[in-house]
């Protein structure tokens, strides 16, 4: 072999074999960045939220037609359904939902701007969460990095970060195979970034569907509704002073440079505890930020901003609230009817007002208010008779007059209870009552069939009533529709045991709509 | 522009090369060495512009005094003696203000109990390598050992990239010549391929070695201060393999890369953890510094050929300024005064005539310099002692649990297998063999040197050469950006 045969060979192999795996990324293009995915069945999309939604951008606001209503902002808009919305506008223009779980200032803006360089979108819908509100604020999130190289309008740079990238390799290859883990990709849009409503966060209220928690939680806000003094006061001393750098920083100046973009801007409405628990100063941070935005965007035409702090029945009401800030889904569908209808919206008229209800509000909110809304507008169609009925088990079922007393020993994963049931059609929701330890109990999955297809719902321990209805459905089989229910299967995981005791089901009962 | 960074590979190094030699193909030589020139203070200033006329300067400066220097000086008014103190002194005092302006206020302050503002100056790169080599051209300029050299070649050896950061420190009697012959001015295929070859083999012992061994040296001296002995002992060997791989590396690149200009750069390593003494380890080790500080501080200093006594002195100063030499630091002196001391001990004992089981001796040696170089790498003193106190603390040993369950027997010997709040980086398996694969590495396979010479053009070396780039390639183009973790359900 000659000097320059080594050469070349060498340089040309090398070359060529550190150029596949960019290749293979660039082929499969697991966010879509450069064109559609190309796999074999059904497009995946990728739940890091950051990462994916660049990829949204170019896929819709880029390479197709036609004009868009995109949604921003943090979980406080996860929960937005963006085909029922494109519904719902009825007026053309399609929705795409561009949220990220603890999205800063700096992020937002960037994805923001990258959106609206496109030219096609009309409308943002956009919530203003607490980070916008503080005087400092980190503008990383501690459990995600931003990836500011795939937004960079540098093709290299962007190039160089997304096909150069050791995990997106990986995660091309499993696209690719479809061997993809369901918890990172999902393949329906809505259901992208979408939590859902059985997720209760942290602990405070990891119970607080149960009395015991409410009547904890009301013990607490009693004292420290005795605390708190008169806010106007206060109020009308930081108006004059209180500043939002990042409000100037990250919000005006996008409404100003695309005037042709609607701007339908909402405040969370997060829940009346969550303020009476605040530090004072913080609280009137938050609230004063209401005025400070009207003030600073009144003579933008293209900007609407709304609140709902003053619904009483959605902020008063922690059966709405899932911890201190996050809502019930229905809360962000009454959000997206009151943004369409115009409802709601604050000026430089109505704010001073608004902004003292609030307060008033807040201090007058000494005693916790809590009303299950979930048979709001259904109807009893059947409470089972529970010892009547032909139990399946693995464990050990005791029946009493009213109740089954259900436990189980040497449990692997799970202890089981099933039964078929009299069919029944237009069930709408179920709704067990169940008496256990939240403790004891790791998760309950209980499955639902008609007459072959059937659902699962996984449900954390949290609460004595155990609700399902087509919102929280974890996973089903394809033509599932919760109307007719002919079988009903309870699953009990235990936690860091191999045994469960005295869970206790009291009753199951079905509801149609009204 | 890192060695190994994808400027440099991708871009820096073949956009060079092929300028160079188009322009000497057009037969542009002043404009080829002109733009080599150019290239490398491109480089130089890749890091920060800001330290580009400090090396300008330095190189004029050093220029002239060298010139005026090997001249005639019958007729001159000032003595050549005072202007080679003049030139010495200037190049000092540059590397002084910028490289231990700080340590020396830090010393006055301590000591008197002032409160003397520091400068916080980041060091110029490569200072202390161009420093240095301009000082002994000034040297020899005095001795009458120079001709008088063009400039552009004079500012092709202050600059040429290679070495310009972390050496070889070469000297202008091997440098020169090379740049000035005419031979060297055409593109020989033979010594790209090796360059390519030493290229490769580098940058394999610096991204996939070196790299390795780092996120555990850095691991255990952050926790320097709650160490068992296990760990102890696996942080310091990891850092002992890290410096001599990632140095080492570095040394292979810069030889490879010169050697695609047709330049052949000195050694700087052979094999030196394979040394039986601490006098052979410095024959081996860091090759063109001990070659610097024996020309012009040992000899200087009287050599050897002094009393016993003096001689024991000049080891010992040349040392604690080879130590000082590496960084302005108490730390730096100590490790400098470790090595002297253990030449000076070597001395004595080969005077006597004693002689050593060679398994043993070398024994002796490797843990000498792993030890050494604890001091050399920590923090402070403080950190160094509690790494050092761990390492012979019989009362701690401690090994995870997987570790423990394959050698159970450990346990007979109070290997404790428990694995505490206070445990940093479980001595893993994948520690314990990466450490075995270093010791097998240092002490049996053959230097790059050996390889260079040994070097055909063949299947197999082309072969290897694929493989060390294309892993090489891999991790520093796929592992820079990754994709932090999902974390669901997290607002």
């Amino acid at each position: 072999m000659k000097a320059k045969k080594f050469i070349t060979v060498l340089i040309i192999t090398v070359l060529t074999v550190i150029i596949i795996p960019a290749l293979i990324v660039f082929i499969v293009d697991p966010i879509q960045l450069y064109h559609d995915q190309v796999t074999l069945k059904k497009t995946k999309y990728f739940k890091e939220q950051r990462h994916q939604n660049i990829g949204l951008i170019n896929k819709y606001l880029k390479r197709e037609e036609g004009n868009y209503t995109i949604i921003v902002g943090t979980s406080m808009s996860e929960n937005f359904v963006p085909s029922q919305i494109q519904k719902k506008l009825n007026n053309g223009s399609k929705v795409l939902k561009l949220t990220m779980s603890g999205g800063r200032p700096l992020e937002q803006y960037t994805l923001l701007e990258k959106a609206l360089q496109t030219g096609k979108v009309k409308r943002v819908i956009w919530d203003i969460h607490w980070y916008y509100l503080l005087s400092k604020i980190s503008q990383k999130d501690k459990n995600h990095d931003f990836p500011y190289k795939l937004y960079s309008n540098d093709i290299f740079t962007q190039g160089y970060y997304y096909l150069f990238n050791e995990d997106y390799v990986k995660d091309s290859i499993k696209v690719f195979t479809g061997k993809v883990n369901w918890g990172k990709w999902t393949e329906n849009l809505d259901k992208l970034n979408y939590t859902m409503d059985d997720w209760i966060k942290g602990h405070k209220f990891m119970h607080n569907h149960s009395k015991q928690n409410i009547t904890k939680m009301d013990k607490e806000i009693k004292k420290i509704a005795t605390n708190i003094p008169s806010l106007p006061k206060k109020y009308n001393y930081y108006a004059t002073k209180l500043k939002y750098p990042d409000i100037d920083k990250y919000i005006l100046p996008i409404v100003k440079k695309y005037k042709n973009v609607e701007f339908d801007i909402f405040f969370p409405p997060y829940s009346t505890y969550f303020y009476a628990k605040s530090k004072i100063d913080k609280s009137i941070r938050y609230i004063y930020a209401r005025k400070y935005l009207v003030d600073k965007a009144k003579k933008n035409q293209n900007v609407k901003i709304f609140g709902f702090d003053n619904n009483y029945e959605i902020v008063n009401n922690i059966y709405n609230y899932k911890d201190y800030g996050h809502y019930r889904a229905e809360v962000n569908d009454y959000i997206i009817k009151s943004i369409i209808d115009k409802k709601h919206m604050l000026s430089t008229k109505n704010i001073d007002d608004y902004i003292n209800k609030m307060i008033q509000n807040i201090n007058n909110y000494n005693q916790v208010y809590f009303k299950d809304n979930s048979l709001q507008n259904v109807k009893l169609i059947a409470n089972l008779n529970l010892n009547k009925l032909k139990w399946k088990t693995d464990g050990d079922i005791k029946i009493s007059k009213n109740s089954i007393l259900f436990s189980a020993k040497h449990i692997k994963r799970f202890a089981y209870l099933s039964s078929k049931i009299k069919t029944l059609n237009n069930v709408s929701l179920v709704k067990l009552k169940i008496q256990y330890h939240f403790n004891d109990v790791k998760m309950f999955s209980i499955t639902l069939k008609d007459k072959k297809e059937y659902a699962h719902f996984f449900i954390q321990p949290g609460s004595d009533e155990l609700i399902l209805t087509k919102n929280n459905i974890s996973k089903k089989s394809k033509k599932f529709k919760l109307s007719t229910v002919t079988e009903i299967t309870i699953r009990v995981y235990p936690k860091n045991k191999d045994f469960i005791k005295d869970i206790e089901i009291q009753s199951i009962k079905m509801y149609k709509k009204e | 522009m890192l060695f190994n960074s994808v400027e440099y590979i991708f871009f820096f190094l073949p956009i060079t090369f092929f300028i160079y030699f188009f322009l000497l193909n057009k037969r542009l030589i002043v404009g080829a060495k002109g733009f080599l020139v150019f290239a490398s203070l491109f480089f130089y200033s890749w890091w920060n512009p800001i330290y580009l006329p400090i090396i300008l300067v330095s190189m004029l400066f050093n220029y002239t005094i060298g010139n005026v220097l090997s001249r005639d000086a019958s007729h001159a008014k000032v003595s050549k003696k005072s202007i080679l103190i003049f030139g010495i002194i200037a190049n000092l005092a540059l590397l002084g203000y910028f490289k231990y302006a700080d340590f020396f206020i830090e010393n006055y302050n301590y000591i008197w109990n002032e409160n003397v503002g520091l400068y916080n100056l980041a060091l110029p790169l490569g200072i202390s390598f161009f420093t240095f080599q301009q000082i002994s051209y000034l040297v020899d300029s005095y001795r009458g050992e120079t001709s008088e050299y063009d400039f552009l070649n004079y500012a092709l050896f202050v600059t040429f990239f290679p070495q310009l950061i972390a050496g070889p420190i070469v000297h202008h009697k091997e440098m020169m010549p090379q740049f000035a012959s005419r031979w060297n001015l055409v593109k020989r295929y033979k010594n790209i391929a090796i360059g390519l070859f030493v290229f490769s083999i580098g940058l394999f012992k610096k991204v996939v070695i070196a790299d390795a061994f780092s996120t555990w040296a850095t691991a255990g001296f952050d926790h320097a201060h709650s160490l068992n002995m296990i760990e102890a002992w696996a942080t310091s060997l990891s850092y002992t393999f890290q410096l001599y791989f990632d140095f080492s590396g570095y040394t292979d690149m810069a030889i490879g890369a010169a050697l695609l200009f047709n330049i052949k750069l000195p050694i700087n390593f052979n094999s030196p953890y394979k040394a039986l003494d601490i006098q052979d380890f410095w024959r081996r080790w860091h090759i063109t510094l001990s070659h610097f500080l024996r020309d012009y501080i040992y000899i200087p200093l009287g050599g050897s050929r002094v009393s016993e006594p003096r001689v024991y002195a000049n080891l010992l100063i040349t040392f604690l300024l080879g130590g000082l030499w590496h960084g302005a630091g108490w730390t730096f002196v100590f490790w400098g005064f470790l090595h002297g001391a253990a030449l000076v001990i070597h001395r004595i004992w080969k005077k006597l005539g004693f002689t050593m089981n060679k398994v043993l001796a070398w024994f002796i040696t490797f843990n000498f310099i792993n030890i050494a170089w604890v001091f050399f790498r920590a923090k402070d003193f403080g950190d160094a002692i509690n790494i050092v106190k761990s390492m012979f603390d019989f009362h701690k040993i401690i090994v995870s649990e997987k570790f423990a369950s394959v050698f159970y027997y450990l346990t007979h010997i109070r290997i404790n297998s428990h694995v505490d709040k206070n445990y940093h980086f479980i001595f893993t398996f994948s520690l314990f063999w990466y450490l075995l694969a270093g010791l097998f590495i240092v002490t049996t396979l053959k230097s790059s040197v050996e390889l260079q010479k040994e070097f055909v053009i063949n299947k197999k070396s082309l072969l290897l050469s694929i493989s060390y780039f294309t892993i090489s390639l891999f991790m520093i183009l796929y592992m820079q950006n990754r994709v932090s973790e999902f974390l669901y359900f997290d607002f």
